[in-house]
């Protein structure tokens, strides 16, 4: 079982008058198994800052960061706001650039490309393709090396409503199946609640301002009126927040 | 109903693919019969020429002159001794301007530090350089070889430059979040898009470092092409030195056509589906 286990990280960056500016402020977080949670939060909050110190892109001020599988240190999937292809590689290419374990990889690959629907533009460049499959190629690049832990840095800001509902529904149905433990920015509320377990509200300053549960059958949907009802209850609250601010 | 991946065509259609740019002739026998016109131009207004002052000889004339000069095996002791200095000047350039070329990509302090320098070297024509290294060196091999390092230097550290600046930081950091080894991202991310730059520098260096050969070897030497090319015009022997002419730039064409830009098509094909 994945756990993500996150203590006292704070993340402060001094630009070149030497004035400071804190990103992350006191970050406890831990979470475990096959958990969806969301990170929600005003611009300037920290999110994806959290998500780049949680892979390894990015370096914390202090605290610490711990992703475990078991006995072992958790293997990291990411899907980024913008695909991020390589734009000289097919698609098969680009998702075998990813794999550590070469045993399968092909099937593996195929069986997640298959997934969001592209298995058969596998020998496509991605100039071939549109945003919305270059994202899902993002999204079954993740999948595809077979990660304990899952993180999503707001992967469906760039498309149109139409393609991001779609692939919001997509995602669902992969995590259901998969079952990984997934962070997830977003600063779509709809979103945070149509597929996660869990929201975790950033406050500006980058501090956790509240932790809210969703407890509800999936597959979801964003039509379901207990999905809407949540939804602007988290609005409600998000908005305060920002007020607050 | 369920508005899934699968059935959403604006989503799951794949962009058409027409492999060649609307409005472009790509064909290769479109290339070859542009290649055609090309030389039959480049004869009509030799002809033209000819028949205009009176000085000029035939095309035939000419040809039949390099025959001679490849008989009595002119062309290839020339040659030799050229390439090899060519050969030289230009892996000397490469190295020392990829060095270069990586520094100012990479720090600011080398691009306030080299890219006036930079800019001198790509100003000053290659005549300069063929003159300042015959009375520097005087008449020896180091003349054309210093010559053709000056001239195709300033090409490579600023073709070098534009690649390094070129690598996508983006993709650097998602191979890091995904681990993937050095060695595979050095391969796959770094080298394939500094690959078209790279192939540029070499391009233009060539085309730079032979025509500063040619100068070289015509101020300052006694053997190599620019050398015998001089050796027929103060003879007053227009088709000898016109047959010389003739084959340093077929020499140019061939090495850039045959040689480094099919490598570079190769290399950028990506960018053109």
């Amino acid at each position: 079982m994945a756990n993500i286990e996150i203590k006292q990280l704070e993340k402060t960056y001094t630009d070149a008058k030497g004035r400071q500016t804190r990103v992350l402020d006191s970050i406890d977080l831990t979470v475990s198994g096959d958990t969806f949670v969301s990170i929600v939060g005003p611009s300037g909050s920290g999110k994806t800052t959290l998500l780049n110190i949680v892979s390894g892109i990015e370096s914390a001020t202090s605290g610490s960061v711990s992703l475990r599988e078991g006995g072992r240190d958790a293997k990291v999937g990411y899907v980024f706001q913008d695909p991020r292809l390589l734009p000289w590689r097919t698609v098969m290419q680009n998702l075998s650039f990813v794999q550590d374990d070469r045993s399968d990889w092909e099937v593996r690959a195929r069986h997640y490309l298959e997934l969001v629907g592209l298995g058969h533009l596998g020998d496509r460049f991605p100039a071939q393709l549109s945003g919305g499959q270059q994202q899902r190629i993002g999204i079954a690049r993740a999948f595809s090396v077979e990660p304990d832990i899952l993180l999503m840095d707001e992967p469906f800001s760039h498309l149109d409503a139409m393609t991001s509902r779609s692939l919001r529904e997509h995602l669902e149905q992969i995590w259901l199946q998969s079952r990984k433990t997934v962070l997830f920015v977003t600063h779509d509320i709809t979103e945070a609640v149509q597929l996660s377990d869990r929201i975790i509200v950033l406050a500006p300053g980058g501090r956790i301002h509240e932790t809210i549960e969703v407890d509800l059958p999936r597959p979801r949907r964003a039509s379901d009126p207990r999905v809407a009802v949540l939804q602007a209850e988290v609005l409600a609250r998000f908005e305060a927040l920002e007020a607050a601010a | 109903m369920t508005n899934t991946l699968r059935d959403s065509p604006a989503i799951s259609n794949p962009v058409p693919v027409t492999g060649k740019a609307p409005g472009r002739f790509v064909g290769k026998g479109t290339s070859i019969l542009a290649g055609l016109l090309s030389l039959l131009s480049i004869w009509v207004v030799w002809e033209i020429a000819r028949l205009w002052g009176g000085r000029l000889p035939s095309l035939a004339e000419t040809l039949a002159r390099l025959g001679t000069e490849w008989a009595g095996n002119e062309i290839w002791i020339n040659f030799a001794v050229s390439i090899n200095r060519f050969v030289l000047g230009l892996v000397l350039a490469l190295v020392v301007g990829a060095i270069l070329g990586v520094a100012i990509g990479l720090s600011k302090f080398a691009e306030a530090a080299l890219s006036d320098l930079t800019m001198v070297g790509l100003a000053a024509p290659a005549v300069i350089w063929a003159l300042l290294t015959t009375m520097w060196f005087g008449f020896g091999w180091l003349t054309p070889v210093v010559t053709v390092f000056l001239s195709g230097l300033p090409f490579v550290v600023v073709n070098i430059a534009k690649a390094v600046r070129a690598v996508p930081g983006d993709l650097i950091l998602m191979a890091r979040a995904f681990e993937v080894p050095r060695v595979r991202g050095l391969s796959q991310i770094i080298a394939p898009a500094v690959a078209g730059s790279a192939i540029a520098a070499v391009r233009f260096a060539v085309i730079s470092a032979w025509n500063g050969l040619l100068l070289a070897e015509w101020f300052g030497s006694t053997s190599g092409v620019g050398w015998r090319s001089r050796y027929w015009y103060d003879a007053n022997q227009m088709d000898g030195f016109l047959a010389w002419v003739l084959l340093f730039m077929a020499f140019l064409v061939l090495v850039d056509q045959i040689l480094l830009a099919p490598i570079e098509r190769r290399a950028t094909r990506w960018r053109r589906v």
